[in-house]
């Protein structure tokens, strides 16, 4: 009756999401021209002329990285402020070339990099659900991102907190052969918007993709998908707004997060944990061994988190410049540190050396590395492995068993931790002769916190009308056969 | 029928069969010994469940490709065999009923003769 039910709640969302894409669809139909409204041409003085809209965000709007509002740079004025027409002799196309090979890295992380490093660590009976959870993210990610999220995730709202529903359905988003003249987002404007859109979703895909391991092997499947889907709404996309968008929160306070240390991994750290109390331990948890699938299979996966990083970092300065070699350079720095720290560390606990160990550092210094990528040099880059090493391998033995929560895989001592750990080092360690900017530490503590509140209490309220609907758990008997069989009906041989 | 379906088939009957009776079967050694198979089959349509009888009708179509009596008990199938080979079935078919969790258990001994606590409340 339970599965009856749920599965309704799930072919209505899918009505949901249908009915306003369709909607949206016959508005742009309906209004052709409507993507030409989106250039500042139309809706500012003449002496704005389109030619000066597209020549000057070059100059301003090179990166994702945020100007503190208080020191607004002379050509912010005629900086356009949101996604604008411009022609094709506008975009470079290195840049261009270099996002699309991101976008492609960034989306690898996930599939399969996070399948793989996730599925390794489960028990047999729960490796297919744990991988299919993260390809059925990516999916289901997908078409809110279209529908729904880059608009206010990446669009100026009416509040500093939203953005705005001019982007719905990505209506206004433009390629106009005819005229050479194609949309762009204020944000990065020498790469066509559509990659920009792309480039952005990977990032909302690997979000939620990442709280997977903290409710693996004990969650209904059809819970996990309505749960990701609110989430995607209501967290990621508001806090991504608060962050990158110029006119968010966060970032018109001058917090920095270049690749997203506060957006993507305190955020699914946060979640994370509150998803660990909410569904409980797993059945046996902290009296029989749960025994990894495969760590080849792990230790696969974060070889690929490892290259696919280098499009989340590099990536992120929106441009194949010295900038992105840069946090290229720092990214492979702090991955290497943080390993090495962290199996140091586990030699000198447990007199062992594990391939989880090295695969678990790697990731977290990933993780810390990720808002300082375009800010610090290479000892900055040193310092945060480093840092980030130790901290993230107490946060998934000493403060989980502290927690007292069944994290299964660790998504808040190494996501949660790490990206807490990054956020404040780079108010610490950012350098001005990098980036041009200087950091407040206190308003990099201040944002990571807030948005790891922010996230736990959104996920708790989620989570709670998620149960009330369909039910997060499993039963007992199901937990026992396997998430594979009782979800699935297939089996690892 | 692909060798997928009939595995899904027989996930499916070992699930309700786990369940209702706490009966444990093999699954990889039902879609492919027919013997164990034809046994499986009629221990479903013994049960007098409906949902367990159409999968066993199902898998019985997918893995003999028509419709089959199903024998009443393995002594029947057997008969016609050569002793030996009954012998070794009828042993692979007494191993069979827990292949994975003995493998489970095998591996649980192994890791506690390394370490008690390894994996025992968290993997790191």
């Amino acid at each position: 009756m339970r599965t009856l039910r749920a599965n309704s709640y799930v072919v209505m969302l899918f009505v949901i999401l249908c009915t306003i894409s369709s909607a949206a669809f016959s508005a742009t139909d309906d209004i052709p021209n409507e993507s030409i409204s989106q250039t500042p041409t139309s809706e500012q003085p003449a002496t704005d002329a389109a030619t000066d809209q597209s020549t000057e965000p070059l100059k301003t709007a090179e990166a994702p990285v945020i100007l503190p509002a208080s020191v607004p740079p002379p050509a912010a004025a005629l900086a356009p402020t949101k996604p604008f027409l411009t022609g094709f002799d506008t975009i470079s196309s290195g840049d261009t070339a270099w996002m699309l090979t991101a976008t492609a890295l960034v989306l690898l992380m996930t599939i399969p990099g996070l399948v793989l490093f996730y599925a390794g660590m489960v028990r047999r009976k729960n490796v297919l659900s744990t991988a299919l959870q993260s390809f059925a993210i990516c999916c289901l990610v997908t078409v809110i991102w279209i529908v729904i999220g880059y608009s206010i995730a990446f669009t100026p709202g009416d509040t500093p907190y939203l953005g705005s529903f001019d982007r719905v359905m990505l209506s206004g988003l433009s390629y106009i052969k005819a005229s050479s003249q194609l949309t762009v987002s204020h944000l990065a404007p020498t790469i066509p918007e559509s990659v920009f859109v792309m480039f952005q979703m990977t990032f909302a895909i690997i979000t939620p993709a990442l709280i997977v391991g903290a409710f693996a092997e004990r969650m209904r499947f059809s819970a996990m998908l309505l749960f990701i889907t609110l989430w995607s709404i209501l967290v990621y996309a508001p806090v991504a707004h608060w962050v990158w968008e110029p006119t968010g929160f966060f970032a018109s306070n001058g917090v920095l997060d270049f690749a997203g240390g506060t957006v993507v991994h305190i955020n699914a750290g946060a979640a994370g944990l509150v998803c660990a109390y909410m569904l409980g331990p797993r059945t046996g948890y902290g009296k029989v061994p749960f025994m990894p699938y495969n760590l080849v299979y792990t230790l696969t996966g974060a070889a690929l988190l490892w290259v696919g990083w280098f499009g989340f970092n590099a990536g992120s300065a929106v441009s194949a410049d010295g900038r992105a070699g840069m946090a290229m350079l720092v990214t492979q720095a702090a991955a290497a540190m943080a390993a090495l720290t962290w199996v140091g560390i586990e030699y000198y606990m447990k007199s062992r050396i594990t391939m989880l160990g090295f695969a678990s550092g790697a990731v977290a210094g990933l993780v810390a590395i990720t808002p300082a990528s375009g800010f610090v040099n290479v000892g900055g880059a040193l310092t945060i492995g480093l840092a980030a090493g130790a901290f993230c391998y107490l946060g998934a033995t000493s403060l989980k068993r502290l927690l007292g929560a069944d994290d299964a895989l660790d998504v808040f001592g190494i996501h949660g931790i790490g990206g807490l750990v990054g956020a404040v080092l780079t108010g610490v360690l950012a350098d001005a002769t990098i980036s041009g900017l200087d950091a407040n530490v206190w308003m990099q503590t201040l944002a990571a916190f807030g948005t790891l509140i922010y996230s736990g209490i959104m996920t708790l309220i989620i989570l709670v009308i998620v149960n009330i609907f369909i039910g997060l758990r499993v039963d007992a008997e199901q937990e026992h056969d396997g998430l594979d069989l009782t979800q699935h009906a297939e089996r690892v041989m | 029928m692909a060798s997928s379906d009939k595995v899904s088939l027989a996930a499916l009957i070992s699930v309700i069969l786990r369940r209702k009776i706490n009966r444990t079967i093999d699954v990889v050694w039902l879609v492919t010994n027919e013997i164990y198979a034809k046994e499986i089959i009629h221990l479903c349509h013994a049960q007098g469940l409906t949902e367990l009888s159409e999968y066993a009708d199902h898998l019985n179509k997918a893995i003999f490709g028509v419709e089959v009596p199903v024998a009443p008990n393995l002594a029947n199938n057997n008969a016609t065999q050569p002793a030996q080979e009954v012998t070794e079935q009828n042993a692979l078919l007494r191993d069979s009923d827990s292949y994975f969790d003995e493998i489970e258990e095998d591996v649980d001994v192994s890791l506690n003769k390394v370490s008690s606590n390894k994996y025992v409340g968290g993997l790191r």
